[in-house]
């Protein structure tokens, strides 16, 4: 019978558990160390963790995993550079996983999205100026941390920025048309042709009952110029909160701070998220220093079959997906022993192991006895 | 109408194969001929092949010009003592020598002598039944199933692993799909299919090693589709080490080994002077049982005998499972296998019952075929290497027919409501309060493995374990609850395996005389005039009924005029049952 997984030699690639005839062993992929692709994802998307729900069939919980992350997982996954591939430890085998391409399918697979509804749990209201990526960004954290959220938009069409990469045929209307939908199916308000945002007076904001206000322009005409910062491009933020000079009124993305990135502005659409809740709760206004982060130190990679990265033209199908996703090697995740009592003593799981982690004990489970020795 | 994507997972295909073996590899390669869309569904991982992916890789063959399909035919007659299906035997050995061709050329290597002929070796002292070896010695399995597998990948078939199929989808008498679950997140599958084979394998009782996995599916599903199955009262009993599993025995005796009593004699010298242990296990456990009521046991593989070429020649090497066990047994547990005296015990390990079908695998229900294991092929007596045989020579012929069927019909449409019904009724069990199902096998492997009831069969044991097994089914069966995806797959295996376990004692009850691998102590004589005939037993509303099928004797081209078991002699032990 399978006697132990050494966790000290387990580096998590799941060979073990795909191959076990018995169905024996799991994975648990929820571990501390981060695999590089998260160490280096701006938004901390857990790719392995999303990754496992999709190789395990499950499909939704793929989804509602990776939306704990990611506002709008169809459009970064076509437009985020993906940093995430560059560091993927399967470079070293052969070629990244395709996270980009398992993105787009798994956002924009029809998978039922009932799981989207947040309970509303706190009583303010919050009010976003801009529906560009940063605006959309920070309406999705703060909707489902559980506050009455609306956007404000001052164009005709929603999207900001996001338009651009449309009309210059990066991204279909429609992928953008579903998460706007989407949003909205959690309960966010889009307003557009808004004026607020010509004639911005912050008080006006306030006899609104909006209990904070996050500026998501993306560029700072038309603000109030005691809020400008030094170049005139940006606002003047809290480096940590990033709180403008108004007690109460927030900035986040492009406005805030020179990004080069969507992924970026997603991460700091999240950070003034959790700034804005911790002002409402009056919790600690300056949010802690980022914990350390505990990174995994052997990743898979000799005993590992190579096999070639899939990216059809069209992005992937339902039979490549499984097949790419099959390819990660969830770093630093740890296999189990699940099911002792179904062990087989078959040594497959021994056999095929590539960090010799895995120890099978000669003896089978004791029988009742055919033969009555006396 | 309810609509089916609401209940599951749907998936459409021609021709849907149950079970991922090589029977339903070489399903897939040849239905394929004829359609499109094949799809091989496996409740164990995607690709692994089965059960002979852990074998040696030899099979049974009648390889021209040394061989032929007649003298093959006669010998298994009088092996099976008669209890030969001749026509079905005759197109599985005719079919054999093509299957060799073709593995060759898909990259499989059989051992050759220095001419470069093929490696067969004779088989249980029968005169010409040969067996074939691949490569590497005693470890082909694998490679087999990579050849197949890879072939069905160039050809296109669907593969999906760790789905459970529970059940036949019907329209009137024509197979239209079938249901399963994943066993892994709990998804209910629903598929659509133009035929359905059954190539799910025997129905094991799950003791270790490769005969773990098939439990009882075959006749359940089999059963409940309305299907006929036969052969119940043959289980395979096999010797073993006690502990620990050792695979190639079959090569171990004749280089030397000794299988011993306590007192150091080759036991069976004295029940079959003419084959010794060069025969058959199931006569080997049954001098085992006699012994061991004489108080002879326990019994010992003794391999000090063997010539060091010999240990050389068959000592485990390379990294495959086998060099393990056998370096961890002799390094870290001390028991070296070809130095001690090391203990072997029989013990019952499947039901050879399979599903009826005509020599095509097609069924009486139209559309729906079985292959392989699932089938019924012998009276368990067992020639090293047939397995590989039938299910690959089954398997492509059972694949090209259902191909052939799949593509002169249209898809049947599927009832929304029985679907339903189904899929309720399998998930009402999960997540409750209950008896997990490892303990009713415990409790069904309890029932059926003694001696006195698994080889050394009488009236009065057999009685004993049938009441038993009843109250298991009312009383316990019903109470049994899975508490995941994973358990689930669990029950449902168990209930395939206490059903196959009640069938054995019922056949076993029914059949008052000795043939081939069936002994009863109470009636040790054979009844060609009783008994010359199959039991089958059929679904009959709430009750499974047995019934005799006479074996067509008049038909067939070999008579029987001498039998397997003539060659022993084994003394009247009834009297000391009653003190087990």
């Amino acid at each position: 019978m399978i006697q132990q997984i050494d966790p000290q030699k387990c580096t998590g690639c799941g060979i073990c558990v795909r191959v076990c005839p018995l169905d024996t062993l799991r994975l648990d992929p929820f571990q501390e160390p981060y695999p590089p692709c998260r160490q280096r994802c701006p938004a901390d998307v857990d790719v392995r963790g999303f990754l496992f729900y999709f190789k395990q069939g499950m499909l939704e919980e793929a989804y509602a995993f990776l939306r704990e992350f990611l506002p709008f997982p169809a459009i970064t996954g076509l437009l985020c550079h993906h940093p995430c591939e560059k560091v993927c430890a399967r470079n070293a085998v052969d070629q990244a996983i395709n996270i980009h391409g398992m993105e787009y399918y798994i956002g924009t697979s029809s998978v039922s999205r009932r799981f989207q509804s947040h309970p509303l749990v706190h009583p303010e209201k919050i009010a976003v100026i801009g529906s560009g990526p940063a605006g959309l960004s920070t309406a999705y954290f703060m909707r489902k941390m559980g506050y009455t959220v609306t956007v404000f938009e001052s164009n005709d069409n929603f999207g900001g920025s996001l338009l651009k990469e449309v009309s210059e045929k990066r991204m279909p209307l429609d992928v953008l048309s579903a998460e706007l939908t989407s949003l909205k199916e959690m309960g966010i308000s889009l307003i557009n042709r808004s004026k607020l945002f010509d004639v911005m007076k912050f008080d006006d904001l306030r006899d609104l009952r909006y209990s904070a206000i996050c500026l998501a322009t993306g560029f700072a005409t038309g603000l109030p110029e005691q809020m400008a910062a030094d170049d005139k491009s940006t606002i003047s933020v809290d480096p940590v909160t990033l709180e403008t000079k108004i007690e109460g009124v927030f900035a986040c993305g492009g406005l805030a701070g020179r990004l080069s990135s969507l992924v970026e502005v997603i991460a700091s659409a999240k950070r003034v998220a959790v700034s804005i809740h911790r002002f409402l709760r009056k919790e600690a206004r300056r949010a802690e220093k980022e914990p350390d982060i505990k990174k995994v130190t052997r990743t898979p990679r000799d005993g590992i079959k190579r096999k070639p990265r899939l990216e059809p033209d069209g992005g992937l199908n339902d039979r490549s997906a499984e097949q790419e996703a099959d390819r990660c090697m969830s770093c630093g995740s740890l296999a189990y022993i699940a099911h002792p009592e179904d062990c087989m003593t078959c040594f497959e799981c021994e056999v095929k192991c590539p960090s010799k982690a895995i120890k099978v004990h000669p003896f089978k489970e004791t029988l009742p006895m055919t033969l009555a020795i006396k | 109408m309810t609509n089916l994507e609401n209940l599951g997972q749907v998936a459409e295909c021609d021709v849907l194969i149950i079970g991922g073996g090589v029977t339903g590899l070489w399903c897939a390669i040849k239905a394929k001929e004829h359609v499109d869309r094949v799809m091989i569904v496996d409740k164990g991982p995607r690709d692994w092949g089965g059960q002979a992916s852990r074998s040696g890789g030899a099979m049974v063959a009648v390889v021209p010009p040394n061989d032929s399909v007649e003298a093959f035919l006669e010998d298994f007659t009088y092996y099976y003592d008669g209890l030969c299906d001749q026509e079905l035997m005759e197109v599985i050995l005719k079919g054999s020598y093509d299957i060799i061709k073709e593995l060759q050329k898909l990259g499989y290597r059989f051992i050759t002598d220095d001419q470069g002929n093929l490696k067969g070796v004779p088989q249980r002292a029968l005169d010409h039944v040969k067996c074939y070896i691949g490569a590497p010695f005693g470890m082909g399995g694998k490679n087999m199933v990579a050849c197949l597998v890879e072939e069905c990948e160039r050809l296109g078939v669907e593969r999906l692993g760790r789905i459970m199929v529970t059940d036949i989808l019907k329209q009137g008498d024509r197979a239209a799909g079938a249901v399963g679950f994943h066993t892994i997140n709990g998804q209910f599958y629903i598929f659509k299919a133009r035929s359905v084979i059954l190539a799910l394998g025997h129905s094991g009782f799950k003791i270790s090693y490769h005969h773990n996995t098939c439990a009882g599916g075959s006749i359940d599903i089999g059963l409940r589709a309305g299907l006929e199955v036969s052969n119940l009262e043959f289980n395979r009993v096999w010797i073993m080490p006690r502990h620990f599993q050792w695979e190639g025995q079959t090569y171990l005796l004749p280089l030397g080994a000794k299988l011993i009593n306590a007192k150091g004699e080759v036991f069976m010298d004295k029940y079959s002077p003419i084959f010794g242990t060069n025969t058959d296990p199931h006569f080997v456990s049954r001098a085992m049982a006699i012994e061991a009521l004489l108080k002879n046991g326990p019994f010992y593989m003794d391999c000090s005998g063997m010539a060091p070429d010999s240990v050389e020649m068959v000592s485990p090497k390379g990294d495959e499972w086998m060099a393990l066990n056998y370096h961890r047994l002799k390094d870290e547990l001390g028991m070296d296998f070809f130095r001690d005296r090391l203990e072997w015990m029989a013990h019952q390990r499947w039901s050879v019952g399979g599903v009826e079908a005509d020599a095509k695998g097609q069924t009486k229900i139209r559309g729906l075929f079985a292959s392989g294991r699932a089938r019924t092929t012998d009276p368990t007596v067992y020639s090293g290497g047939f397995s590989l045989c039938l299910c690959q020579v089954l398997g492509s012929i059972t694949g090209r027919c259902a191909g052939e069927f799949a593509k002169s019909q249209e898809q049947l449409p599927l009832d929304g409501s029985e679907i339903k019904a189904l899929k309720s009724h399998l998930y009402d069990s999960v997540g409750k309060k209950g008896i997990p199902p490892s303990e009713v096998l415990n409790e069904v492997r309890k029932t059926i493995f003694y001696q006195d009831v698994a080889i050394l069969k009488n009236e009065s044991s057999l009685l004993k374990a049938l009441s038993r097994m009843e109250e298991i089914r009312t009383e316990i069966v019903p109470r049994m609850t899975a508490r995941d995806p994973h358990y689930l797959m669990k029950m449902v295996e168990v209930e395939g395996i206490a059903l196959v376990a009640e069938l054995f004692l019922r056949a076993s009850l029914m059949r008052k005389e000795s043939r081939a691998g069936h002994f009863r102590a109470d009636y040790p004589e054979r009844d060609n005039d009783n008994w010359l005939c199959w039991i089958i037993a059929y679904q009959d509303g709430d009750e499974i009924k047995l019934d005799k099928k006479p074996i067509p004797i008049e038909r067939y081209p070999i008579k029987l005029t001498r039998y397997y078991s003539d060659n022993f002699a084994f003394p009247r032990v009834d009297h000391l049952l009653f003190h087990l």
